[in-house]
């Protein structure tokens, strides 16, 4: 048995558990030992790392300050690690601390002369049992190798990847197509017995030329879908490119989520629009599909953001004051005719037609956010307020109109078109 | 019960025979007045400049059943979701997709179709091939989409495959003051599957101050069809 305490060197898991399973890279059993160590089963291992003392030596080299023992049983490398010198494999001289025995034992056993394990070890055990209960014996025999020690080893979480491996190299689309849908009939169900659903996959094509190309899906609820899998990276086999053949294929389950197995029904089957979203999703990835929710803004181009589309939608309320149906990217600049300064302009010019504008609703006045912007002392703070008016046109069009600037300000005020209301 | 649908907004009395009905018989089934779902395209066109025919879409979408999302697929990101939440559709239900070309829109919109969603696409051309294509989907999805573009009223590639076909354009408002009155829009029914070709004058009105979805009321039509006509 190796035991370790939790180092704190960086490029190793922090977490006990995480570093159990780190640890698994020497033996594929490991055990915790709350809160600050890890028993590592090295039976059969050491020679993989140049005996004993080599395993101690990588081991030292990857958690530097951590400290290490070696001993015969588990209980007698707890108690080594933690009180013994380094490279000692005698636990006789230890202190009777290194046994885990409670600290009631420790200072009555003190207190008649015993302090060590081997002042402990000599002393007849029915009487010892009989004096300090049936603790100090217990340990000591599994110290020593004599009576049978329990522990709990942890498992590595499932790795949901599935694999296929040619004697010759593959090359054909169709040889592909079909190795993915095997693969993916192999995964499918067994995520399905594990109640998860996959929400990214990866399959790897491994080429003869040592390249690894790869396809990545994202899901925007888990799936495990064999069908849509399938279909999914057929459409995406596009991009792989075989070389000079393929050896073997993986496909994986990256991330899963929870997945509750679903009732077939015998009658109309309910709305499930994972299945569009989830399609669309791999087809125009994370950035070419989102949804939308508020923001606390009254700059109109910020009044929203986008999200991911996995994210549950948020509800929204009304705006405040009316908003157009289309907004354009950037505000058009227009020519206008207003008579008063603060007036809605009578006519206005875009793309070179004139539209004489019959009535407005207005003026709503946006002023910039001006926190988020560099001082700039050019002009005064009131002349950077947007002042929008709805009008509508002679024929009814209705647009969304905003003056940047004062009539009689620094720089001359100027119009642009902001939006369409219909 | 059912939503309030915009179409189901009270007609004028003498409505017993209303081309609206005949000619929108299609589209009140569509939009679950007294029935789900039922797969149905539609196409709304605008002339250059407005954009009438999303405000028409967005509130015949404000009245679709809770719960169905709504596919927004374009070339650039146009609809703006403030303005959606104004005429009562809640941009929450909406997702939004960006599309490279034509015929990847397009191609959004039928998966969002075929799953079931509701969907909108703004494109510039639409093939005879994809519109049967988009027909179908919505069919097999059960669900309603909308195909918005700005073409004139008559295109060298006209097709039959969806439901109706329209000529959204702005209309003057009735106000005789100089702020705006009511949103009014001249939708011109350029086919029906099954049902009568017209002009109709339509009044976007708010419905409880604005807490409800904006009602699409006709105020105009049938028998000023002849007048509101277009000639040419």
């Amino acid at each position: 048995m190796a035991e370790g305490l939790k180092p704190g060197s960086f490029g190793v898991p922090d977490d006990l558990s995480a570093l159990a399973l780190w640890c698994q890279q020497y033996s594929p059993l490991t055990a915790l030992n709350p809160p600050d160590g890890v028993t590592i089963d090295i039976t059969g291992c050491a020679h993989l790392f140049g005996g004993e003392a080599g395993l101690i030596v990588h081991l030292l080299r990857r958690l530097p300050g951590a400290r290490l023992a070696v001993a015969g049983t588990a209980a007698a490398a707890w108690g080594l690690a933690r009180y013994g010198a380094p490279g000692n494999e005698d636990i006789l001289p230890l202190p009777l601390a290194a046994l885990q025995l409670s600290e009631r034992v420790i200072t009555r056993l003190r207190r008649v002369g015993v302090r060590r394990i081997g002042e402990l070890r000599r002393l007849p055990r029915a009487e010892l049992t009989a004096g300090y209960g049936p603790e100090p014996v217990l340990q000591l025999a599994r110290a020593l190798g004599q009576a049978p020690e329990v522990l709990a080893f942890v498992s590595a979480p499932p790795e949901w990847r599935e694999a296929e491996h040619y004697a010759e190299p593959v090359f054909a689309t169709a040889q592909l197509q079909a190795a993915l849908a095997r693969l993916t009939a192999k995964l499918c169900p067994q995520l399905g017995d594990a109640q998860i659903g996959a929400t990214a996959l990866a399959a790897r094509f491994y080429r003869i030329d040592g390249q690894r190309p790869e396809i990545l899906l994202g899901f925007a609820a888990p799936c495990r879908d064999a069908f849509q899998i399938t279909k999914l990276l057929i459409e995406k086999l596009a991009q792989i490119d075989p070389g000079f053949g393929i050896e073997a294929i993986t496909l994986e389950a990256i991330t899963t989520e929870p997945m509750a197995p679903v009732q077939r029904s015998i009658g109309a089957p309910a709305a499930a629009y994972e299945k569009p979203i989830n399609t669309l999703l791999n087809r125009l990835g994370q950035s070419r599909l989102w949804r939308v929710a508020a923001q606390e803004s009254h700059i109109p181009e910020y009044a929203f953001r986008r999200m991911p589309v996995a994210l549950p939608p948020v509800p929204w309320g009304r705006p405040r004051a009316p908003r157009p149906v289309r907004l354009l990217p950037q505000p058009d600049a227009i020519t206008a005719i207003a008579p008063v300064p603060d007036d809605p302009p009578v006519m206005f010019f875009w793309h070179g037609r004139a539209h004489k504008i019959i009535r407005a609703t207005g003026p709503e006045r946006i002023a910039r956010e001006w926190w988020r912007h560099k001082q700039d002392n050019s002009r005064p703070e009131t002349e950077k307020i947007r002042v929008y008016y709805a009008v509508e046109d002679s024929e009814g069009a209705r647009f969304w109109l905003f003056r940047a600037g004062v009539q009689a300000g620094e720089a001359p005020a100027r119009w642009y078109l902001h939006g369409f209301f219909g | 019960m059912f939503s309030p649908s915009p179409l189901a907004a009270p007609l004028p009395a003498s409505a017993a025979e209303h081309p609206l009905r005949q000619a929108l018989g299609v589209l009140r089934q569509a939009l679950g007045v007294d029935s789900p779902l039922r797969g149905t395209m539609h196409e709304c066109r605008a002339p250059e400049g407005t954009a009438a025919h999303i405000a028409f879409v967005i509130a015949l979408l404000a009245g679709l059943a809770e719960g169905i999302p709504i596919l927004w697929a374009s070339k650039t990101a146009s609809a703006y979701p403030p303005g959606l939440a104004w005429l009562g559709l809640d941009p929450g239900r909406c997702l939004f997709a960006l599309a490279a070309d034509d015929a990847e829109c397009l191609g959004t919109l039928e998966v969002a179709l075929r799953g079931g969603m509701a969907g909108v696409a703004e494109c510039g051309a639409l093939p005879r091939l994809a519109a049967r294509r988009l027909a179908l989907a919505a069919k097999t999805g059960g669900s309603t989409g909308f195909l918005l573009r700005h073409a004139p009223v008559f295109t060298a590639l006209d097709s039959t495959a969806f439901a109706t076909r329209w000529m959204i354009t702005p209309a003057r408002s009735p106000a005789s003051t100089s702020t705006l009155g009511a949103h009014r829009l001249r939708a011109e029914l350029l086919y029906a599957k099954g049902g009568r070709t017209g002009v109709f004058l339509y009044e976007m009105s708010e419905v409880n101050h604005g807490t409800a979805p904006a009602a699409l009321t006709l105020v105009g039509g049938g028998a000023e069809a002849g007048q509101l006509r277009r000639t040419g």
